[in-house]
Parts: structure tokens; C-alpha cells; sequence
């Protein structure tokens, strides 16, 4: 009894020192997600942008890393806002991911594809 | 001395206005559908209805709304594309969605819900050192498959602006003399979204799902207000 509380209080120090990543009930990682997407809202620019893609990017990553499932949508996203730039291959390979991961966005995926061709 | 205790508890939340006089329902009892098969695995967020005074309300709102419905279990719809795509078709707010047959989401977007938010209100209160707003919101979760309603809540949070605390004595001060359009209202919306969210019973993607029936925290005028 002894030594698992004390190990309980190990586990609590070590990922205090880690840099406790916070999740959510559910088990997702949003990193600044709201934050970074607001301003893209209120001002779209470029830097914004480029900014939203980071932490998008940045919230894929610590998930991976922690195995954690990528929380709905993000990849999309990160495809999309991609797509814009051109960068067609990487946003393909996103938007399957992200419809392997929740077969619920499948229809709006490769509608968005399909549309993303002509 | 239970009774003294409970007196106590009654009496704080008497003063501290506080509406405890209405009886909380449980979520199975108030949102029965969404324990049977017609509860929805994913959401499709349309672009908020602001009636408040509050032009940067909707960005607010749109940016947090998110998290607080795939936290609780759902699969949820980008809205950053989303809301290109609704633009794209000339639906800028949720208004001109309204009318729109629900089955036509699941068509085209293969979501088996659709969210309706309305900003009721937004009002910011300045007095020299102190400050707080008052974000009143309605949220109504439509089938698009039975066109029922399946989740309903009408959500008022009043949130205490003066400064920013943690940023110190200096920090709070300094927060407490800029003008409000520096205030972030981030957390102030993450605040009145997972209060709402936190009526809803859980969807696939939550590990309780099904198994939050008897928690009673469904205000049952607060789930009819949201249909007004």
C-alpha cells in the first residue's frame, strides 16, 4: 500500500515536470486551438494564418507523440488551409487520415475533394 | 446538525442569488432520444445567429465551439471549413439555414445533426476599475434524419472582467485600465459553451457514453427557453 502511493506521487511529479499535457475528457489535445483560430476570424491575415497552421500542426505532433487519438477536425483543417497554398498532396493525405480516424466525415471529405479537383 | 447544514447550504445559495429553487432534471429524463439509436455520432455547426449588440460575439463563439461538443463524444465538422462553404452558398448566419430541410445536411455533408446557436446577448459592463459580461446563448441540436429535436439549452453566464489576476498586481491594474477591446473573451466563451455542453448527453466518442442518464443537471426551463 505503501509503496504504490508512493508511486502514485511519482507519476504525479513526473508529469508535473513533463509539462503535464492537458487533455480533455473525451482524451483530445487542443493546444491553443481556439486562441490561434479567433484570430484568424477576426483578422486573416497571412501571419494568421500561418500561425493557425502551426498550432494545428503543433496539436497533430504532441498527439502522435502521446498517442493520443487527434482530436476531430484538425486534420481536416490543417488539409484545407493547405489546400489553399497549393499544397494538394499533403492536404490529400490529411483528409484521408482524418476520414480513416472518423468515418463520420468521409461524405464531406471526398465531396470537398472532388470539388477541390475541378 | 444536518438540518443546521443544509440550512446553511440553503441560505448561501439564496444570496448568493443563485436559483436553486427549480428542481434539476436528469439528462435521460430530459433528452430521452439521445439514449436510442437516434442519438447522432456526428454535429454540423452552422455559422451563429448573433442578436446581441456585439459584433466580435460570433468570433468568439465560433472559435470555442468546437472543443466543448467533441469533448463530449461527437464527431464535429470543422467550422473554419464549414463556415467557407455556408458563405459559398450565401448562408452567412444560421438565420438563413433555418428554412432549409435537415435532410439536406445529411446529403451533402453526411452529418446526422445539425447545431443552431444564437447569441442572445453580449453585454459589457465598464465601471473605471471593474468590469464584467453578461453572454447570454441558445443552442438547438436538430436530427437530420427525423427532424427532431434531440438537445436544447439556453445558457446565461455573467463573467467578472476586472483585470486578469494571474497576471499580478501590476498586470491587473494595467488589464483593468486598457480600453475593452483589448479583453480576451476567449475563456469568457469556452465558460458559457461548456456549462450549455455540459447538459448533453455524452456521444460515441466519450468513454461514458450511455452511461450519464441519471446525472441531474438538465435545467428543465432552461432546455424550453432555448426554443423560444
Amino acid at each position: 500500500m505503501m509503496i504504490k502511493s508512493r508511486g502514485i506521487h511519482i507519476f504525479a511529479l513526473v508529469m508535473l515536470l513533463s509539462g503535464c499535457v492537458v487533455t480533455s475528457d473525451a482524451g483530445y489535445y487542443w493546444g491553443s486551438y481556439s486562441k490561434t483560430y479567433y484570430a484568424v476570424l477576426k483578422n486573416p491575415t497571412a501571419e494568421n494564418i500561418l500561425a493557425h497552421e502551426d498550432n494545428l500542426r503543433n496539436i497533430i505532433k504532441v498527439s502522435n507523440e502521446r498517442d493520443l487519438k487527434v482530436a476531430p477536425g484538425i486534420q481536416a483543417e490543417l488539409g484545407y488551409l493547405l489546400s489553399k497554398n497549393s499544397s494538394n498532396q499533403e492536404a490529400v493525405a490529411l483528409y484521408e487520415k482524418e476520414a480513416q480516424l472518423y468515418p463520420e466525415s468521409k461524405i464531406f471529405l471526398e465531396r470537398l475533394l472532388s470539388d477541390q479537383k475541378q | 446538525m444536518i438540518g443546521r447544514f443544509f440550512y446553511i447550504i440553503l441560505l448561501v445559495g439564496v444570496l448568493s442569488g443563485c436559483v436553486a429553487l427549480e428542481t434539476k432534471q436528469t439528462k435521460q429524463a430530459a433528452f430521452p432520444s439521445m439514449y436510442t439509436d437516434a442519438r447522432p455520432s456526428s454535429i454540423l455547426i452552422l455559422p451563429a445567429i448573433n442578436k446581441s449588440t456585439a459584433s466580435d460575439a460570433s468570433g468568439y463563439i465560433t472559435a470555442t465551439l468546437t472543443q466543448p461538443f467533441a469533448d463530449a463524444g461527437y464527431y464535429v465538422f470543422p467550422t473554419l471549413l464549414t463556415t467557407d462553404i455556408f458563405n459559398n452558398e450565401g448562408i452567412l448566419d444560421g438565420t438563413q439555414a433555418l428554412g432549409i430541410p435537415k435532410p439536406i445536411f445529411k446529403k451533402s455533408f453526411g452529418a446526422d445533426s445539425v447545431l443552431f446557436v444564437t447569441i442572445n446577448k453580449w453585454d459589457k459592463n465598464y465601471v473605471v476599475f471593474a468590469g464584467n459580461v453578461t453572454v447570454g446563448i441558445s443552442y438547438v441540436l436538430i436530427s437530420t434524419i427525423t427532424e427532431d429535436i434531440l438537445w436544447s439549452y439556453d445558457q446565461e453566464v455573467v463573467v467578472d472582467t476586472s483585470g486578469d489576476s494571474s497576471a499580478g498586481l501590476i498586470g491587473a491594474l494595467i488589464a483593468t485600465a486598457i480600453s475593452t477591446a483589448v479583453q480576451d473573451y476567449i475563456p469568457v466563451a469556452h465558460q458559457v459553451n461548456a456549462a450549455a455542453v455540459g447538459t448533453m448527453p455524452y456521444g460515441k466518442y466519450h468513454p461514458s457514453v450511455g452511461q450519464d442518464g441519471a446525472i441531474a443537471s438538465v435545467s428543465p426551463s432552461a432546455q424550453k427557453k432555448a426554443l423560444e
